[in-house]
């Protein structure tokens, strides 16, 4: 069965059932009586959850990059990403991009993603393009996955001089939900007039549960950009790394955006997060999944996600894999904390820093990704 | 019922018994806080969270007029959210006293394709803007006003024709004489 969707939060002005589910009332002689729920009660219920199992699209990773460090010639892998693909109803995605007209070139200048998706060809060809006025918007769906709860990655290819200034790869928004495929509150539960019961609700509580705890944002993405000839090692980058990779030697935690950094302060270089009452219950915490992809010269080198100064320790470590470029993650996790408000400027703010090392003298860290996303129900806080 | 910051989604075992039992109005009035506070705050899911490495510099050579440095992929917002908290991590690196750049970031509702220094008959009906001064050697994290979106005037239902309402953004630096700075994170939330 196939479901409208309706601009719920838009013209309904939000959810607000308090005037259809009432514990109490009084008559007109000031007798209290027993009151309930009524049906309308529940269907906007199912309204409201469906609004947001169809409308909330992640976007999952994107990059921009500045004047005279875009990739011209194209790469086989221009950005590597991962993810965790959990959200119930993120089986098609959209890859936009804001792109320039390729300097030279024959054949097709197109994208495309490892998951199967192409753009169209952009075989404009100027040879001193204008930033700005010669970009253009390019799209191309990417439907190859289904949701499977585990571990995902996916790359962006250009072929013959397609020039990407920026894009965003994400869920795509939902005008219809169909309930063979996806994640659906039923609204039709409630008659009015009859009873209402506790299974016909059950069945909205455990669709918002899986749409509330598995959907959940992306909330930090750093995405170095593959050349025509691979991924940049050592003998390409300056100290320090550029938009091609991070480069660390040292062998003590320093900032990865700024090395001569190695503490988290209120002020340091980080990622401004959205954590303000995102948890759980009474929890103050909401789990943010961490990874980091790279490849190291020796083992023991490690990227670490420093997270809001809490009581306890707030800290993901991860090492990085020698031998080829890969994305790492742990069965760990920083938290972001959920009573400390947007405009918070103490170090308790939800900013989370990322270091990096190596473990002895002469070794060498690169780091081709950072991403991090909130995450629901692991087992235990950092420590 | 107003939306709360009390009111997380509590994940719920067995609050409503089996088939043929009655249900609760505490049971619905829970939901439907969990909801809202999901609109509200959990589901905010980040516009964008971009990381510049390295960081993306305001113009040089004493450039004092608004030159536009970044133009986004447009990202879909969901219905409701009418303005974003954003943040922008950026430092002081040429100049001195009270020297600035002033940092503006613009929602709109087409790409911008004007000339870099910026013209905003390109940025199409009904854009927003705002600001932060940069004007520490310090590097910080600063915290934009609210910038409001460029649909967030329209009473209509904006999916009513199945179009999807894309957003587009735009990052220019405006230098006082003798100052540049440079930016390195710019993450931008939904807000209702």
């Amino acid at each position: 069965m196939k479901l409208s969707v309706v601009d719920y939060w838009v013209t309904g002005g939000g959810l607000d059932v308090s005037a259809q589910c009432r514990n109490w009332t009084q008559d007109k002689t000031g007798a209290q009586r027993r009151m309930g729920n009524r049906a309308t009660a529940l269907d906007s219920l199912g309204w409201a959850i469906n609004h947001l199992a169809a409308k909330h699209a992640r976007p999952i990773a994107g990059q921009p990059q500045t004047e005279g460090h875009v990739e011209t010639d194209g790469a086989s892998t221009l950005y590597h990403w991962s993810q965790f693909y959990t959200a119930p109803n993120a089986i098609n995605r959209v890859v936009r991009a804001v792109c320039l007209p390729r300097r030279s070139g024959t054949g097709d200048a197109t994208m495309s993603a490892s998951g199967g998706a192409a753009s169209g060809n952009y075989n404009t060809t100027i040879a001193s393009p204008s930033w700005p006025e010669d970009l253009f918007l390019a799209t191309m769906t990417d439907d190859d996955d289904a949701p499977d709860n585990d571990h995902s990655e996916e790359t962006l290819t250009t072929a013959n001089g397609f020039t990407i200034v920026d894009f965003v790869i994400q869920d795509r928004e939902l005008d219809v939900l169909d309930t063979a495929v996806h994640e659906v509150a039923r609204r039709n539960l409630a008659i009015a007039g009859q009873d209402l019961l506790a299974d016909q609700f059950e069945e909205l509580r455990g669709a918002f549960h899986e749409i509330r705890t598995r959907n959940m944002g992306v909330e930090i993405c750093w995405l170095a950009q593959g050349t025509s000839t691979g991924w940049a090692g050592t003998a390409d980058l300056p100290a320090g790394g550029d938009h091609r990779g991070i480069w660390v030697t040292s062998t003590s935690y320093v900032n990865l955006l700024d090395q001569a950094v190695t503490s988290r302060t209120a002020t340091s270089r980080g990622v401004s997060c959205s954590g303000y009452a995102c948890g759980m219950g009474p929890n103050d915490y909401v789990w943010l999944r961490c990874s980091a992809f790279g490849l190291a010269s020796a083992a023991g080198a490690h990227v670490k996600f420093i997270g809001p100064a809490r009581s306890g320790a707030n800290e993901c470590e991860i090492e990085i894999p020698t031998g080829t470029p890969a994305w790492a993650d742990v069965d760990a996790a920083c938290v972001l904390n959920t009573t400390v408000g947007d405009d918070d400027t103490t170090t308790a703010r939800n900013k989370v820093d990322i270091h990096g090392k190596v473990a002895s003298e002469g070794d060498n860290l690169i780091v081709y990704g950072l991403m991090a996303e909130k995450f629901y129900d692991f087992p235990t806080l950092p420590t | 019922m107003a939306i709360v910051t009390s009111r997380q989604y509590r994940p719920q075992t067995n609050t409503t018994s089996g088939a043929n039992d009655p249900l609760s109005v505490a049971a619905v009035n829970e939901l439907a806080w969990a909801v809202n506070n999901a609109k509200a705050y959990a589901m905010c899911h980040k516009t964008r969270g971009v990381i510049f490495f390295p960081a993306l510099e305001s113009p040089d050579g004493g450039t004092t007029s608004e030159t536009v440095k970044m133009v986004f992929a447009p990202v879909n917002v969901p219905d409701g959210y009418r303005t974003f908290t954003w943040y922008l991590g950026a430092e002081r690196f040429v100049g001195s006293g009270s020297a600035k750049t002033r940092w503006t970031l613009y929602s709109a509702t087409q790409l911008y394709r004007g000339p870099d220094v910026l013209d905003p008959l390109h940025l199409g009906a009904g854009y927003q803007s705002e600001y932060v001064d940069v004007a520490a050697d310090a590097h910080d994290i600063y915290m934009g006003t609210r910038l409001a979106t460029p649909f967030h005037s329209f009473s209509t239902a904006p999916n009513a024709a199945g179009g999807h309402r894309l957003h587009y953004f735009v990052l220019t630096a405006t230098n006082d004489a003798g100052c540049q700075t440079r930016v390195d994170t710019l993450d931008m939330i939904p807000r209702l």
